[in-house]
């Protein structure tokens, strides 16, 4: 637009004219609304990334509930404590609220807080949106917490949904169905106000290979959920089809396959597992080099790992079926892509240990909770390289083995790097230091427990316990004690977490800028806590970026 | 972001929101994004499972509309220009869509931010009773930053820095 060509049609103003504010922005100049209705008219990124965290907070805190009901029948063999129903409703409401109601809202309420802040922008590119996936979830939740209370019961099948067993289920099928289209409607909302904001509301001088490793491993989880979340919603449409309107996609009897299902929904779930754990690479990627005192060792691999493994996942997904049977070639294929994403997982974790080779480490909460993730997270994928054999896969599948698998990497895992992306920008979001002495009772109690209540069922899973059973053979009964009181301790433990956050919350020692000596990037450029608009100018980049 | 354009008499602010990928770039994301979702629909709706389709095109239908809203909102501009008779206004995208003149001598800019960390302040000009707001994809200190220079140019000082 140039002034030049701006004479004809020229408005000279006149008294009497309509109103003439004019404005382009989400925001409102004078902040947000008062009380309630601040969280729920809400457009900024801040904000909705606060809502997104307590809500995963407040799941964390369901999904244990139900898990520690699990352990809690398990502490002893027999049915002591619920029925057999009842507990495979809790086994499968457990993973369902843990996957769709922890871990992804976590990221995505850390990628709310500190995207727009690392790469220079004002807010997400899409407010509106932006409030609208967040306040789709907890509508998602209460339908699907609410088939607990219905006269047929929660989901009990897994959360896999696997026909047959699955549309046997009662009425409460329908609703459980309802409940996983809106979260899969809110996550590819957030997942698209994420691709949509780093392509387009970068500072100038942000490049692609200037960006730090969170920003990174969101944009790839973004395309993975983008690719795959449309592949769940068909599968569970036609799982309800197959229930309601007579189809037969998955029925055997009207000419369909379950199996089939099986390999749909693993082609949606295996990139699902790198979009539980790819952002909290880039979470570690962010904390070593901070505490370290060293720029990221090998960036631009880090980079391309987490493309590897995110190609990799579209390849996988049969890995969890070699018990269904498939030909040699199929078995090998599988067997072979899913051991070659050790490579780029290796790189990441040679990359973190290299970065701390020779630094100038110190360990503040934030360090001990990602070191943890390192060597526990490797726990959980040399167990994984093990189930990726075929023949070695035949006799752990279903058994606890794979249970241990998959915990070591989620727990550990991706709730670790959530809980030191929180010690870690809890003071650029408050504005006070934490207690870090609370911190680190916190993650030693946490470290403890977490491995007396998983590492023991690698050798319930090789003796052959099964998963997924209320009660089990007296052989395994020591280590099912063990993993209980582990349990109960790890659950527990958390309660002194959210302690310390609502302690730092509610004051503590100022925080700086800065906060941590070594940390480098544009967050840290702004006070503590950040103001409610930042960047809507973009900022200098040359003196604040991680490379 | 504010840039200034102080010359001969007259001084252009011009003020939008920063955009780091163009048109065209955006184009190119969609459509592989699109590649993506489709190519994996139609493999699914080859194998029978064709109800894989219609949420795929929901989605890509969803991308595009989110990349083209984003695109546009970050497109919107804001002119100022001040010369020795009047202050204009002009807003729009690609062309100056909406315009106003205000006498200069009549001109008041008026800037009021309270304490609180959560307002990030109005700017406005004002003449014969009407109120225009300046600058509202700016933060507190962008907008303290372009209120200085708009006074110093209703002055006829030069107006030397570019904004920040």
């Amino acid at each position: 637009m140039s002034a030049d060509n701006a004479h004809d049609g020229v408005t000279h103003h006149a008294p009497g004219d309509h109103a003439p504010e004019h404005g382009h922005g989400d925001h409102d100049e004078h902040g947000p609304a008062s009380g309630m209705m601040r969280w729920i008219t809400t457009t900024n990124h801040k904000d909705i990334g606060s809502l997104y965290l307590w809500f995963s907070l407040i799941m964390f805190f369901i999904g244990g509930a139900m898990a520690l009901v699990i352990r809690a029948e398990l502490f002893q063999p027999g049915i002591q404590i619920v029925d057999p129903m009842f507990f495979n409703s809790m086994t499968t409401m457990h993973a369902l609220v843990m996957i769709f109601g922890v871990v992804m809202p976590a990221f995505v309420g850390l990628a709310n807080w500190m995207i727009p802040m690392m790469i220079g922008a004002p807010d997400m590119a899409l407010p509106r949106l932006n409030n609208w996936s967040f306040w789709i979830m907890p509508f998602a939740f209460a339908i699907l917490l609410s088939t607990l209370f219905m006269d047929s019961g929660g989901p009990a099948g897994g959360w896999t949904l696997y026909p047959p067993l699955s549309l046997q289920m009662g009425d409460s099928f329908a609703f459980v169905i309802f409940a996983i289209h809106f979260m899969g409607i809110s996550s590819v909302m957030g997942s698209i106000n994420i691709v949509a904001t780093i392509f387009n509301m970068r500072a100038p001088g942000v490049t692609f290979m200037k960006m730090p490793m969170f920003v990174w491993t969101w944009l790839i989880t973004a395309y993975l959920l983008i690719a795959t979340i449309p592949v769940l919603a068909g599968a569970v449409t036609m799982l309800l089809t197959d229930r309601y309107f007579g189809t037969s996609f998955f029925s055997a009897a009207g000419g369909g396959d379950p199996v089939m299902f099986q390999h749909i929904f693993w082609f949606f779930g295996h990139p699902e597992v790198y979009i539980l754990i790819l952002p909290a690479f880039g979470i570690i990627s962010s904390i070593i080099p901070t505490f370290a005192r060293k720029p990221l060792f090998g960036y631009d691999s880090m980079v391309y790992a987490t493309a590897s493994i995110a190609f990799l996942s579209f390849i996988v997904w049969a890995h969890h079926m070699f018990t269904t049977g498939m030909p040699l070639a199929g078995s090998l294929f599988f067997m072979m892509s899913t051991m070659l994403i050790s490579v780029p997982t290796g790189v990441k974790v040679f990359n973190w240990v290299a970065t701390m080779w020779r630094g100038a480490m110190t360990f503040e909460t934030p360090m001990l909770f990602a070191i943890g993730f390192v060597i526990m997270f490797t726990i959980g994928g040399l167990s994984g390289l093990m189930l990726a054999i075929t023949p070695a896969d035949i006799q752990y599948h279903d058994t606890y083995f794979v249970v241990a698998h998959f915990h070591y990497v989620l727990v550990p895992g991706a709730i670790y790097s959530i809980m030191a992306a929180t010690y870690y920008w809890l003071p650029k979001w408050t504005g006070n230091m934490y207690d870090e002495t609370l911190g680190k009772w916190h993650f030693w109690i946490s470290t403890v427990f977490v491995n007396v209540l998983f590492f023991p069922m690698h050798f319930v899973g090789l003796a052959g316990m099964n998963r997924r059973i209320p009660d089990y053979s007296l052989q395994f009964a020591d280590w099912n004690m063990v993993a209980s009181i582990g349990a109960f301790g790890f659950g527990f433990s958390q309660l002194l977490f959210v302690w310390i956050v609502i302690k730092c919350v509610r004051g503590g020692k100022k925080a700086t800028a800065e906060v941590w000596e070594g940390a480098r990037g544009l967050e840290w450029t702004v006070p503590s806590p950040a103001p409610y608009h930042t960047f809507e100018t973009a900022p200098d980049i040359t003196k604040h970026m991680v490379r | 972001m504010i840039d200034v354009d102080d010359t001969e008499g007259r001084c252009r602010f011009v003020v939008q929101g920063n955009r780091s990928m163009s048109w065209r770039a955006n184009l190119w994301l969609a459509a592989s994004l699109g590649v993506i979702v489709g190519g994996i629909s139609i493999v699914m709706a080859f194998y029978g499972f064709w109800m894989i389709v219609p949420f795929a095109g929901l989605e890509v239908l969803l991308i595009v509309s989110c990349l083209y809203l984003t695109l546009r909102r970050l497109s919107h501009k804001e002119v100022i220009t001040v010369d020795e008779r009047a202050i204009r206004l002009e807003w729009g995208y690609t062309r100056a869509e909406r315009q106003v003149e205000l006498p200069r001598q009549w001109s008041r800019l008026h800037y009021a931010c309270a304490e609180s960390p959560f307002d990030c302040g109005v700017l406005s000009v004002a003449a014969h009773g009407e109120r225009y707001a300046l600058g509202q994809c700016l933060n507190k200190e962008e907008k303290k930053s372009l209120y200085g220079q708009l006074q110093a140019a209703l002055r006829g000082a030069p107006v030397l820095a570019k904004a920040q």
